[in-house]
């Protein structure tokens, strides 16, 4: 049975996209099939709930009986994954209290994975917020999450200051979200559903809605290089989940992968036989692309 | 099997190569079949095309995403039309990027719509390396390149008359 996982989404300064990375990663572990649940600490009208209905709920972070409600059943829950999208000004007394109550003790002794997914703005008062939550992650998978969804640059123009930050956690690991198209974000926005139903031209009720589909193109584009950055760090290993699913999918691969060059080479073969070396450059031509949209 | 209907984009990397004369071919060849037809004019500068058949041609501007909504979910929306683009020399690399990005070409596929590239080709090298620049999507089996052979110049109404008289 896989060890039950904490991932916490925060950042105590407001605006850097907190909800917006949490959603990512829900629809990453939907679409990966890892069972999750998710709490949405923005009480009372919460902001992820309003995208993802189904999975998570809303909690009071500061309370005691809520908190008892997101860590007493870490491991009793259905749910892989517990995904907690902390609101701003949140993230150190969350992580305080983490300590107080000896989960961070738990997952030093390997009985829990532990994750932190920091979002960071461009100010420095952001970036300072490395250094305060240093202490608490020494056990934890850290990631740095630069989020470039408004066009920040993190001070990357200003080696010393960038270096100064990003360069002193030797086992944080640097995420980096990229820019969504304005129109886009706000057509999801609007629409109040998780980024896969977006795409999918699905509304609330599953029913098929009328979305743009250049907004669309555009989200999904953005959602697989969000995604990719999490394979990159290979998310789901850190997950027992994972150990299920990722080798399965490499295993898929291999065997797509063969099928795919013996299939390029049967047409290779045909098509030699077929016509002569004039049509040489134009089936090169159609033999790469069809080639590298197979891989 | 529904029919499949087509789109033409005629581009090119460079101005007064003849994109928007073989724009208008396709749109005079098209309606003399009697298929419903529509234009789009990307070049927001000089919407020639566009001038040329008011009703039937739009200008669309590519350059920011309203723009670029209004150009490809129409196409989309009205597949069953044969669409003719005019893509202004100065967006090329844009409009290649947005549609590879967005997934356009799979979705035209999925809609019966048969894209067709139409690139004009000149002398310069560039335009022998558009591969790269254009997302892959000018080396695809549906690009074609067209060489726009120059008219003859005619000197006089007279010598022009006597030539298409040899030429009937």
């Amino acid at each position: 049975m896989a060890k039950p996982a904490l991932i916490l989404v925060g950042a105590d300064k407001g605006g850097v996209g907190k909800t917006t990375v949490a959603r990512t990663l829900l629809d990453y572990f939907t679409a990966h099939h890892v069972p999750t649940r998710a709490f949405d600490t923005e009480t009372p009208k919460g902001t992820l709930k309003r995208f993802h209905r189904d999975v998570s709920e809303v909690v009071d972070a500061t309370a005691v009986a809520d908190q008892m409600r997101i860590i007493d059943t870490l491991s009793t829950t259905d749910a892989t994954v517990t995904v907690v999208d902390v609101r701003a000004g949140l993230m150190s007394p969350t992580l305080h209290a983490l300590r107080d109550i000896g989960f961070l003790e738990a997952v030093k002794k390997g009985q829990i994975t532990f994750v932190v997914f920091h979002i960071l703005g461009s100010s420095i008062a952001s970036l300072n917020e490395i250094e305060e939550t240093a202490p608490f992650t020494a056990d934890a998978e850290y990631f740095l999450v630069k989020n470039f969804i408004n066009n920040t640059n993190f001070f990357e123009w200003d080696q010393a200051t960038h270096a100064s930050y990003f360069k002193k956690l030797k086992d944080a690991v640097v995420i980096e979200i990229p820019k969504l198209n304005e129109m886009a974000y706000e057509q999801v926005e609007l629409a109040s559903v998780p980024f896969l139903t977006f795409v999918a031209n699905k509304d609330g009720k599953n029913e098929t809605a009328n979305y743009s589909f250049v907004l669309r193109g555009y989200v999904r584009h953005w959602l697989g290089n969000v995604w990719a950055e999490y394979d990159r760090v290979k998310l789901l290993d850190l997950f027992g989940a994972a150990a299920e699913t990722t080798p399965a999918r490499a295993g898929r691969r291999q065997i797509l992968g063969s099928l795919a060059t013996s299939l390029a080479w049967f047409r290779v073969e045909s098509f030699f036989t077929a016509s002569g070396e004039s049509d040489l450059e134009k089936f090169a031509i159609s033999f790469y692309c069809r080639s590298s949209r197979i891989g | 099997m529904p029919q499949q209907s087509q789109l033409y984009i005629v581009a090119s990397r460079h101005p007064r190569v003849g994109k928007t004369l073989l724009a208008r071919l396709l749109i005079e060849f098209q309606r003399i079949s009697g298929r419903p037809l529509v234009g789009y004019d990307l070049d927001p500068r000089e919407p020639t095309f566009a001038g040329c058949f008011p009703n039937l041609v739009w200008p669309v501007d590519i350059a920011d995403t309203r723009g670029q909504m209004s150009l490809f979910d129409r196409i989309l929306g009205d597949h069953w039309r044969t669409t003719v683009i005019d893509l202004g020399y100065g967006l090329f690399d844009q409009f290649f990027k947005v549609m590879a990005e967005i997934g356009f070409e799979e979705e035209a596929r999925q809609r019966s719509i048969q894209p067709t590239v139409l690139i004009i080709t000149d002398s310069a090298p560039v335009t022998a390396q558009l591969t790269p620049s254009c997302g892959g999507v000018c080396n695809r089996p549906f690009s074609c390149p067209c060489t726009m052979k120059p008219l003859r110049s005619w000197s006089s109404p007279r010598t022009f008359r006597r030539h298409r008289q040899n030429t009937r």
